[in-house]
Parts: structure tokens; sequence; C-alpha cells
């Protein structure tokens, strides 16, 4: 098989300049890390307009042949396999293909340490045991100073008869181990919670998201309508503002379920306060009444008056 | 089937006080047996210690009437009267009115009462009154609310309303597998 060189094709006569093969001046930016390089120089727009992809296609090969010579130009490294360029540093930033990874959720105690400053000590593994004079493991099976580990213990004044001291200890080791299993709990659910939050995140409002970032909005002013010393009672309201949800068990009015006298005292008092809100005045039968004693006395008042002006008188009118 | 809330309560009572004012005191404290209500499925009942108590060992879902069933709240929380409340709501009605009968007929069917269908009614009735209507021989037939107080009554055309229908003892036989 016989080897094709590029520069054999090519028209030799054209590219007398041996530097770069190339019949131009090399006016690019390289970024030879990233196997880059920019042409910033401006187009000739009569040579474009005459034969537009012509024109780019030499343009394009002889940039790239001037990067290509440029490479070869870099200092060279022999291994086995063939020989290597040692590319410079990459000078263009190129942004991250994924996003940058999020930090895990710290614990109680790693928030704590990190204020106060406290590092994590390396422990050794093995530890000396003073009372066996040898190394023996900091925890597990065996470990040194295993306060849990002795056959006897020395009796205190304040031990009460009947206490087992062997005993008392197991349980407050248990007592100890169970408070920090609660501690990771704690330490688990806080963190959940903090990813389920929508806290700092970005708001996503497509269409088909849009149903739970409107149910999302009402719950989070539902809370922040509570943030008040009257727990929003005595706010302003905005104009059709939904009444907050009404939370926890419902109120049965005769609580004593099965106790029905008190039950029924209960419903007469409700009863009664009804009553007491009502308006107890019936307004048209005091009007009424009203009217009619004001009719009653204007005839009272008409007939003593004809008598008094005298019978003839009115007699003589009604003939 | 529990006792009412308090929300439940008020409006029930609301209602009731309507048609028998304060004689609901009389239905929820009764001199001869305890009384309750009790509310199952939605239905209110009006039901004696004793039967509330016997039926209590029955699965909610199986029970499916007990007492008298006063009426049911609407899934918006409104209560609507039965007519299987009329025999109580008649003993204590506080405000009547007696059909003539010719529109007895017309009243039962489910329609309203005109002024001529109007026999008697209650001195100093006012508008918009939750009434009982009864037979000019005295037996409940219905209630309704009324649209003209007493007054304004007098002075009406023959044509005119009376009493808006509410429930009519026609339902017993319209809406039988409703009603209980």
């Amino acid at each position: 098989m016989t080897v094709v060189n590029a520069s054999d094709i090519l028209d030799n006569n054209k590219f007398a300049n041996a530097g770069h093969l190339v019949d131009k001046s090399d006016t690019l930016i390289y970024d030879l890390g990233n196997l880059c390089a920019f042409d910033h120089s401006s187009i000739n727009i009569v040579s474009y307009k005459a034969n537009a992809k012509e024109y780019i296609d030499n343009l394009a090969t002889e940039n790239v042949q001037l990067l290509v010579s440029r490479l070869f130009q870099l200092p060279l490294k022999t291994i086995d396999e063939g020989t290597l360029a040692l590319l410079p540093k990459c000078t263009t930033p190129i942004p991250r293909e994924r996003a940058l990874p999020e930090s895990k959720p710290k614990t109680r105690w790693e928030a704590f340490a990190e204020i106060k400053g406290i590092k994590k000590k390396k422990k050794s593994r093995m530890e000396w045991d003073k009372k066996e004079e040898e190394f023996r493991p900091t925890y597990g099976y065996k470990r040194a100073n295993d306060e849990t580990a002795v056959w006897e213990m020395n009796a205190k004044p304040t031990d009460k008869v009947g206490d087992d001291p062997f005993q008392k200890m197991i349980d407050e080791k248990n007592d100890k181990l169970s408070k920090q299993k609660q501690r990771e709990q704690r330490n688990f659910d806080e963190s959940s919670m903090r990813q389920m939050g929508s806290v700092g995140k970005s708001l996503d409002f497509s269409k088909d998201k849009r149903a739970q970032l409107k149910s999302d909005l009402d719950h989070t002013f539902d809370v922040a309508k509570l943030a008040t010393a009257s727990l929003g009672k005595f706010d302003k309201q905005v104009e059709n503002e939904k009444a907050l949800p009404k939370r926890g068990k419902k109120k049965l009015a005769g609580l004593g379920a099965g106790d029905v006298s008190q039950e029924s005292e209960n419903a007469t008092k409700l009863v009664d306060r009804m009553f007491k809100k009502e308006n107890v005045l019936n307004v048209d039968k005091a009007v009424r009444q009203h009217v009619k004693a004001e009719e009653k006395q204007n005839y009272i008042k008409k007939r003593s008056g004809s008598f008094s002006k005298g019978g003839p008188n009115k007699k003589s009118k009604s003939k | 089937m529990r006792p009412l809330t308090e929300e439940e309560s008020k409006v029930f009572f609301e209602k009731l006080v309507k048609f028998i004012g304060k004689n609901v005191t009389l239905l929820i404290q009764r001199k001869d047996e305890p009384y309750c209500f009790r509310i199952q499925k939605n239905k209110v009942y009006y039901v004696s210690e004793e039967i509330m108590k016997r039926s209590q060992n029955i699965p909610r879902d199986s029970l499916a009437s007990l007492g008298t069933c006063f009426g049911r709240f609407t899934k918006s929380g409104k209560f609507k009267l039965h007519i299987t409340a009329l025999d109580y709501l008649a003993q204590y009605a506080k405000y009547k009115v007696w059909v003539k009968p010719q529109s007895e007929m017309s009243w039962m069917y489910g329609n309203n009462l005109l002024k001529a269908g109007l026999g008697r009614i209650t001195e100093d009735t006012p508008a918009n009154q939750g009434v009982v209507l009864f037979t000019m021989t005295d037996i409940p037939i219905g209630f309704g609310v009324t649209a003209k107080s007493t007054h304004e009554c007098r002075k009406l055309d023959p044509p005119a309303l009376v009493v808006y229908h509410l429930c009519d003892v026609g339902e017993y036989l319209r809406d039988e597998e409703t009603l209980f």
C-alpha cells in the first residue's frame, strides 16, 4: 500500500512558503490545548458574493492547514505506539457538560463543627490498652479500654439495695444508642425536608406543572397568612381571598358521645344563643299595632269632638 | 351514625327555627324520653336514646335508617328538610296555613299555594316565613315559605302566590326511595 501525502496532491507551486504551506499571512488566534483556531479577519465580500461555497471552503482549508502546521511545531514526545504532541494549557473556558453536583446536606453536628472550626481527627484503628498492656482495636469486639467488660464493680454509697449496677450500665449504653438513632433520624428528616421544599429552586412554568405550581403557591400563602400574632384572624383581607382551610378534627357538638343528656343540653344552649342574636321584635306587627292604636285614638277624638260641638250641627249637615 | 358537629347543628337548628321557633327546645329536651339528633350518611335522624343505643351495634354501612328522618345535608353544607319531619313540625308549628279543599290536591302535586286556595292563615305571619299547611280538617299536608305576610294577603288577587312549595305529603309516593 502506498501512502499518499497531502502535500503531493496539492499544487506545490502555490505554496512556496515552506513554513506553513499556505499562501496567507497568519492572523489566526490559536488555542492549541482545545485544538482550536479562531479567524477574526474580515470576509472579502467581492469573492464571497461571486461564489460563497468555494470561498468558504478555501478559507477553511487554509485555516485548518495553518492549525495543523502549528500542531506539528509543538514539542513532541515519543512513546511505543507513536509520537505525541504535547498540547499547551487550554485558554478558552468551556462550560461544563453537566450541572455542578449538589453538596450533601450537612448534619447538625457537621454544621455546628463548621461554625466552631472543629476539624475531624483521624483516629487510629488500634489503641493502647493500659490494663492488658497491648494494642487493641479502638472499637468493636475486644476493644481497648472497654468499660463494660468488667467482672467486678466498686460499690458506691449512693447505690440502692436491689439495683443491679451491671444492668444499669447496659441500660445507659442502650439509652445513648437510641438517642443517637433519634439524632440520625432527625438529620435524615431535615435533609429530606430541605430537598422536598422548593426553596432556592427555580420555578418550572411549563404547562403541565402549572396546576402544581398554583396549589404550591396557595399553600405557601395559607402558611404565610398564619404568621401573625392573631394567626391571621384580624388581617386585612385581599379581594376574593379564600378562607383558610379548616385544619384539625371536626368538633362534635355533643362530645360526650353516648351521653344524650349532655348533648341535648349543649344543643339547647346553641339554640338559646341563636335567639339572643335574633331580633325578637316583630317589626310588621309592631307597626300595625301602632297604626291601629292611632286610628282608634283618632276615632275617639273625632267622636268626642263631634259630641262637644253639638249634635244638631251634624244632623243638619246630614239632612 | 354520629352526633352533629357544631357547625352542622347550627345550620340544622337555624332551619328548624324557621318553622317552629323556640319550640325547638321542646324537641331537644323531651319530658317523656331522651331523644337526640344523629347524622348517618348525610341524613339527620331524630331518634330516641334507646333506639340510638341499640343501633350502635349495626355497622355504619349496613344501617339504612333509624328514627325519624328530618332531612339531609347537601354537599355544599346546606340543610334540606324532608316531608318525614312534618309530624314534628306540625305539632310545634308557629305559623300555620289552612288550605281550602279544592286546592289540596294541587298542593300535594307539588304546586305553590295561590290566594284562591288559602282558607285561613295565622294572624301576623310575616313574609318569607316557614309555615306548615293543614287541610281545613287540621290534617298536616306539607310545609312551605310564605310569599306575602298575612296583612298583604288580604288585598291580593286570587291567582297570586301565597305560599312557596317546599314539601308536601305527595312526596311519600313520589320520592319513596330517597326519602327515609
